[in-house]
């Protein structure tokens, strides 16, 4: 088989979720490719379709979160190849994922963890019911630099203020970017509390991540970065 | 529900399998959902072309397939990670034993909810206002402007977005008062209406059982003509908040309907995975949280609604399966995403409702646009047209009711992910006096006879 068609094969690997194919594909291709490149053109290309087709309905959650385990997995071949002084570019930055206190609503965290997977994100999910100072705790203790904090019903939206009250009243404001959503946010609520950004649905968030990073502001915003879908 | 069996439930979310989270969702939710689909030959069953479904035998073939499913899995507690299973005795037990009618409602607001079949010439109970947030200033005031339209049968009731100007956080004393309080406004709202003896279910604010115990346990609400609320989270799961509300409705004796969604998009997958999983969800929530009336719903995470084509299908196969093959009385949620002041709010409503009513739900609670996210962006005119539309959909036919809701589906289905954006109370009600703008009035006319003219008759 040619590099040509062992991308291909990697690609589709990674799409259905093939964890064992994506891991022996990956060794083949290790042996021929630049592993930034094996991360390019097959783990982004790949995720990216994922991710399409995940919007537009032709695969579910489940696919989804195969794929992204299938990619993880040819990523922990990948990954130990890149000399320290290379980088993985705008990939591999960390965020800190939770659904607030009071809050045991989960899925729609569950996918903004895939999605954000997905797209090279490494994303650290604390869970459901968390407290608005474990998100800054974890944060600072793996190094992210996003906070994203989700909430699905009125009760728990105090919550998401809360983190960000949190962080000025520590002096840590600026080290954070704080992005919040879930089904009862509004974009008027992410500006009330000073987030630094809000999307409708998880699939803004690779939009919004390439937003953030484009203006090289440091939080906080003046104004949140909104996507509504 | 007996005291043994209440200890008995809760003694199974503590000895039950153990599963982790991620083994819970894709080993059991999403490999057994797929694999019952295959077993039992519904793969591919979605039929776009057919939302409004007519096909019995596939409706019986999924409630077989429910009942498998159900056997397999159980409900996971999340608190514990343990499965409370049920055997298929003990669920066809439940189910044989859940009434097929129960009275809610006191005087002359007494309603009798009741078990239907497809095509009934019966229109289900119509259950208004469903948790939308609104503000204090407006809270008792449009409660009252809803309940004063008379064809709402009972209320789930609005939610109060603060209390004495706090905000209330879920999981803390907050949610007591609040519960409390919450109580306190709709009994005077009622009142003020003169419908005090309508039905309500509970504290709607309620994340977590805190605000539930503490709207119920301080008489804000009467178990004679009250019902309560037992919540749990997707998918097959429960938690100590939904096994508190089982264990202090069911001590207390009052009336329950449960509530739990499964998320087109999700684990669950396709409209045919979703149904599935539905209706397990929806026999095992009485077994288990000993539920007498509702179950669950579903919902297209995709765009939050639930007025697609996929999400109408799923939606009528799930009402057709457990009504024909059952005598529970099942609920449906109506989830717009256009809201107040749109025409496609009322397109999606329609949709909806017509087709609830047509594939044997008992029970129907709406409007709910925009899954409640914005303050004071509900309206009293939404529910009287919900109620309109509940009646005059009893007069059709399950094939007449496909008719009109493809028609429908032409006039809003290409926005479902750019909905047009709403208008809130005060743009479309006179606050002081709570009578509808005209602009208003007249947009909700002209849908009216819209739906008249493809074959709705008011």
């Amino acid at each position: 088989m040619n590099q040509k068609e062992l991308i291909k094969n990697l690609q589709e690997a990674i799409l259905k979720g093939d964890t064992e194919k994506c891991k022996t594909l990956t060794i083949e291709l290790l042996e021929v490719k630049n592993p930034l490149e094996l991360i390019q053109e097959c783990g982004v290309a790949a995720m990216d379709e994922a991710g399409s087709l995940f919007q537009s309905g032709s695969i579910f959650l489940p696919e989804l979160i195969m794929a992204s385990e299938a990619m993880q997995a040819a990523m922990d071949y990948i990954l130990p190849e890149i000399k320290t002084e290379e980088t993985v570019g705008e990939r591999g930055e960390k965020v800190v994922l939770g659904t607030v206190t009071g809050d045991i609503h989960d899925i729609g965290k569950n996918i903004v963890k895939t999605v954000l997977s997905v797209s090279g994100f490494e994303v650290f999910d604390i869970g459901v019911d968390i407290a608005p100072k474990s998100f800054i705790s974890k944060a600072d203790e793996v190094g992210a630099r996003y906070i994203a904090a989700s909430a699905l019903l009125t009760t728990s939206m105090p919550y998401q203020r809360d983190i960000v009250k949190y962080l000025e009243d520590q002096g840590l404001r600026e080290n954070y970017y704080v992005l919040v959503g879930g089904g009862c946010t509004t974009p008027e609520w992410a500006q009330e509390i000073g987030a630094d950004g809000w999307c409708k649905t998880a699939g803004g968030l690779p939009d919004l991540f390439a937003r953030l990073r484009s203006i090289e502001q440091q939080a906080p915003l003046s104004k949140p970065i909104i996507f509504d879908y | 529900m007996s005291t043994e069996w209440i200890m008995e439930v809760l003694d199974r979310a503590h000895t039950g399998p153990i599963f982790d989270e991620k083994t819970w969702n894709m080993e059991i939710i999403v490999k057994k959902t797929r694999e019952v689909l295959k077993k039992h030959g519904l793969e591919g069953a979605y039929d776009g072309q057919n939302p409004v479904s007519t096909d019995d035998s596939l409706a019986d073939k999924f409630f077989k397939a429910g009942i498998e499913l159900a056997t397999n899995t159980g409900l996971w507690c999340q608190d514990t990670e343990r499965v409370v299973e049920v055997s298929k005795e003990e669920i066809e037990k439940a189910l044989n034993d859940a009434p097929d009618q129960m009275d809610v409602g006191l005087g002359a607001d007494v309603r009798t909810r009741k078990a239907r079949k497809p095509g009934e010439k019966s229109s289900p109970l119509f259950c208004a206002a469903v948790g939308d947030p609104t503000s204090e200033e407006n809270y008792i005031k449009l409660t009252k402007a809803i309940v004063e339209e008379q064809l709402v049968d009972m209320i789930s009731g609005l939610t109060p977005y603060t209390i004495l100007g706090k905000e209330i956080r879920g999981g803390t004393p907050y949610e007591v008062v609040a519960g409390y309080i919450e109580g306190a406004w709709k009994k005077q709202a009622l009142e003020e209406a003169g419908r005090p003896g309508l039905a309500t279910t509970g504290v709607e604010l309620s994340p977590t059982s805190l605000g539930f115990m503490g709207g119920w346990g301080v008489g804000s609400f009467d178990i004679k003509k009250d019902v309560g609320l037992i919540l749990s989270p997707p998918e097959l799961r429960t938690t100590y908040d939904s096994l508190n509300m089982m264990a202090f409705a069911q001590c207390s004796g009052m009336k329950t309907r449960g509530g739990s969604t499964t998320l087109l998009g999700g684990l669950a997958g396709g409209p045919e995975g979703t149904a599935l999983l539905s209706i397990t969800n929806n026999i095992l929530q009485y077994s288990v949280h000993g539920i007498l009336s509702g179950g669950g719903s579903i919902y297209d995470l995709r765009y939050n609604g639930n007025a697609g084509r996929e999400s109408l299908w799923a939606i009528s196969v799930i009402g057709n399966a457990l009504s024909r093959n059952s005598h529970l009385m099942i609920g449906a949620l109506i989830e717009e995403v256009a809201g107040p002041g749109t025409r496609m709010f009322f397109y999606e409503a329609a949709a909806g409702l017509i087709n609830s009513t047509v594939s044997g739900y008992s029970g129907v609670l709406a409007p709910h646009a925009q899954g409640g996210a914005k303050m004071d962006h509900l309206t009293p005119l939404e529910c009287r047209f919900c109620g309109e539309i509940l009646k005059a959909s009893a007069k059709l036919t399950r094939r007449e009711a496909n008719e009109i809701v493809l028609k429908l589906l032409e006039k809003y289905e290409e926005n479902l992910f750019s909905p047009p954006a709403p208008s809130s109370l005060k743009d479309l009600y006179f606050v002081d006096t709570m009578e509808p703008k005209p602009e208003w009035v007249g947009l909700y006319s002209d849908v009216k006879e819209e739906l008249s003219l493809m074959g709705l008759e008011f």
